[in-house]
């Protein structure tokens, strides 16, 4: 499933993965990738059963 | 006359000359006399004659010139018979020569024997003809029996299987023979043999010394294979399978090698039993002396008949050596010189009854009042009650029933429970408890515990968290959980160490795992989002000095959600997620 993940998350645990149930656009439309894609990127595979996620909060709030 | 005489013989003659030979009709020739000269001319067969003639009331004779014989026709049975004897043909042959013919043996010479003699003691010579052939007799030839040819001039048949021995001499040299018997020494000593076949009186037969004899009345019902048979006692010349013990006399015969009732067989090996006075070291007289003992002497290495006093000769006290030695101790009939004499032996010169002297030992005067003292010999009272009067318990009874209440029947655990004073018996269960309770007393008033839970526990927090902020700290090296439930409160606490921390972190929300126990809300409180309850907790980067106010404020609490329910730690001022603790506590049911 195609997800926004925490970049530095992928090789240190737990997985992060951004919540994004509540965004209806495009993922790469998100604030995390907007605002910071060297910490975040868009990631279609399979999810670890290790895993944590961050509800983002964007640096203008 | 004469010349009438003369001329009949010359016309008799002229006629008899005068006969012409014709050929001879269907019934022959008739002569109406028959005449002779110095020869008789018949006719001649070959083979067996026929008569020409179909006259067959007449006698005939004809001879048969191939084979040379002669044959007479006899009118009764009308056939011819060849005439044997002088009268037929001449066998000139020799009555050897026919026998040999007969027998069908040609070499007569060398066929038979015509002559045997002894060559030597081991060797005979067998004469065939101008043949001689010597024969040695083998010197290995095993002989199954010994026999001896003897006479029965007893008077009487001596039967098949009778046990003999010799007594004498037949005037044929032969030896005569009695029946044995295990009688006497005279009956059994010489036991020589076994008849053979039944010897009638005034005749001779063989008996049988040793080896095989057969055919004997040896029936299964009286003797079984195997069997030692002895010379009978009882029966003369018979056998017995009981060994004859004194004053019988024992001669063994043989073994019984076939028990049959007509093909009993004994292999014969007869032993005479030997007297005493036969063995070589034993010499005694022909009749010993009346209360002897055999006596053995070093002197000349014999046994010997002696008299009991030769026996103790000068070594013992015997009756004889002095009058004063009987009259001391063989009159004695009251035998005090013999106390004396053992008193004497045994230097003791107290002569009281050994029941005195036992008593005199254990000094005691009246054994009476021993027995009675010590084995109370004299109180016939029964056990049980002489061990009540040693007790000094005159009231059996009452002794049973503070002790061993014996009267009361009711059953060992109700009595013990009596004793606890415990009426509800299920508290005596307290030790044994169901998993995760303890019992307390839930109620208003006194009453039995009841099971209520209890739960410590601890382990590694596997939920997944949720951040809020800009980055969510990384490399979670530690997540414990422990929580306790008493009752039905529940204290938990979280905590989380990562190694890299997250940046604007304002929220971490810590889902319930699913082996912890489920909160229930207030009264009042029903949306699944509500809160349950309020607990401390902290995140930040720093543990080890936490400055109020520095920080931001920290709250915690439990509160449901759409999946389950979460703690929830909120800070006032965003911060970096590192060290994460939470501490709450809720009801649960």
């Amino acid at each position: 499933m195609k997800h926004i993940r925490q970049i530095d998350s992928v090789i240190l645990t737990p997985y992060t993965i951004v919540v994004t149930d509540d965004w209806n656009k495009p993922l790469e439309e998100h604030p995390s990738i907007i605002e910071h894609p060297e910490l975040f990127e868009i990631a279609d595979c399979e999810i670890p059963e290790l895993r944590q996620y961050l509800n983002y909060i964007s640096d203008g709030n | 006359m004469r010349k009438l005489i003369t001329i009949l013989f010359v016309i008799i003659g002229q006629v008899s000359f005068g006969q012409v030979y014709q050929i001879m009709p269907q019934y022959g020739y008739s002569a109406p006399r028959f005449n002779t000269d110095s020869t008789l001319q018949l006719p001649t067969f070959n083979g067996t004659p026929t008569l020409k003639s179909n006259k067959t009331n007449k006698g005939a004779i004809a001879i048969d010139s191939t084979n040379g014989r002669f044959y007479f026709y006899n009118p009764k049975t009308s056939a011819w018979s060849q005439v044997s004897g002088g009268g037929g043909s001449t066998d000139t042959t020799s009555l050897s020569n026919r026998i040999d013919s007969k027998l069908a043996i040609v070499d007569t010479t060398n066929k038979f024997v015509s002559n045997i003699t002894k060559f030597n003691d081991s060797t005979i010579t067998i004469f065939k003809g101008i043949t001689q052939t010597n024969i040695t007799l083998s010197s290995t030839i095993n002989a199954k029996r010994l026999i001896t040819e003897v006479y029965n001039n007893t008077g009487s048949t001596i039967t098949k299987g009778s046990v003999i021995y010799i007594n004498g001499r037949h005037s044929s040299n032969l030896p005569t023979i009695a029946l044995a018997q295990a009688n006497t020494e005279v009956n059994s000593y010489s036991t020589f043999a076994l008849v053979q076949n039944d010897i009638t009186t005034s005749n001779s037969g063989i008996v049988v010394q040793a080896g095989t004899i057969t055919d004997l009345n040896l029936p299964t019902s009286s003797y079984t294979d195997g069997q030692i048979v002895y010379l009978s006692p009882t029966i003369p010349g018979g056998i017995t399978t009981t060994k004859p013990l004194a004053p019988y006399h024992i001669v063994k015969i043989g073994t019984i090698t076939r028990a049959h009732p007509t093909l009993g067989t004994i292999e014969l090996k007869i032993e005479n039993g030997w007297q005493l006075d036969e063995l070589s070291d034993v010499q005694l007289a022909t009749t010993p002396a009346d209360s002897t003992l055999l006596f053995f002497t070093r002197t000349d290495s014999l046994w010997k008949a002696v008299t009991p006093l030769n026996v103790i000769g000068n070594r013992y006290l015997k009756p004889s050596d002095s009058t004063i030695y009987y009259t001391k101790y063989r009159s004695d009939s009251s035998r005090t010189n013999i106390y004396s004499g053992i008193n004497t032996k045994l230097a003791k010169s107290d002569t009281s009854t050994l029941s005195a002297r036992i008593d005199l030992k254990l000094n005691i005067s009246d054994t009476s009042n021993m027995l009675s003292k010590y084995l109370r010999k004299t109180d016939t009272a029964t056990l049980s009650n002489r061990i009540n009067l040693k007790l000094n318990i005159a009231d059996t009874n009452t002794m049973l029933n503070p002790y061993l209440r014996k009267s009361d029947t009711s059953t060992l655990s109700t009595r013990i429970n009596n004793k606890l004073a415990i009426t509800d018996t299920s508290t005596l269960q307290s030790k044994s408890l169901a998993s995760y309770t303890f019992q307390a007393n839930n109620t208003t008033a006194t009453a039995n515990a009841t099971a209520n839970t209890f739960k410590d526990t601890s382990g590694t927090y596997t939920g997944t968290p949720t951040w809020s902020g800009g980055t969510a700290p990384t490399t979670l090296t530690n997540a414990v959980f422990s929580y306790t439930q008493v009752g039905k409160v529940v204290t938990l606490r979280i905590t989380m160490i990562y190694t890299n921390q997250g940046s604007s972190n304002t929220r971490i929300a810590i889902p319930l795992m699913a082996t912890m126990p489920t909160p229930i809300a207030p009264s009042g409180y029903t949306s699944t989002s509500d809160i349950f309850g309020f607990g401390a907790g902290y995140f930040g980067n720093v543990i080890t000095s936490i400055v109020a106010g520095t920080t931001g404020s920290s709250v915690c609490y439990i509160k449901g959600t759409a999946t389950g329910y979460e703690v929830v730690v909120d800070r006032g001022t965003s911060g970096s997620g590192k060290y994460v603790w939470a501490t709450i506590s809720y009801f649960t049911n």
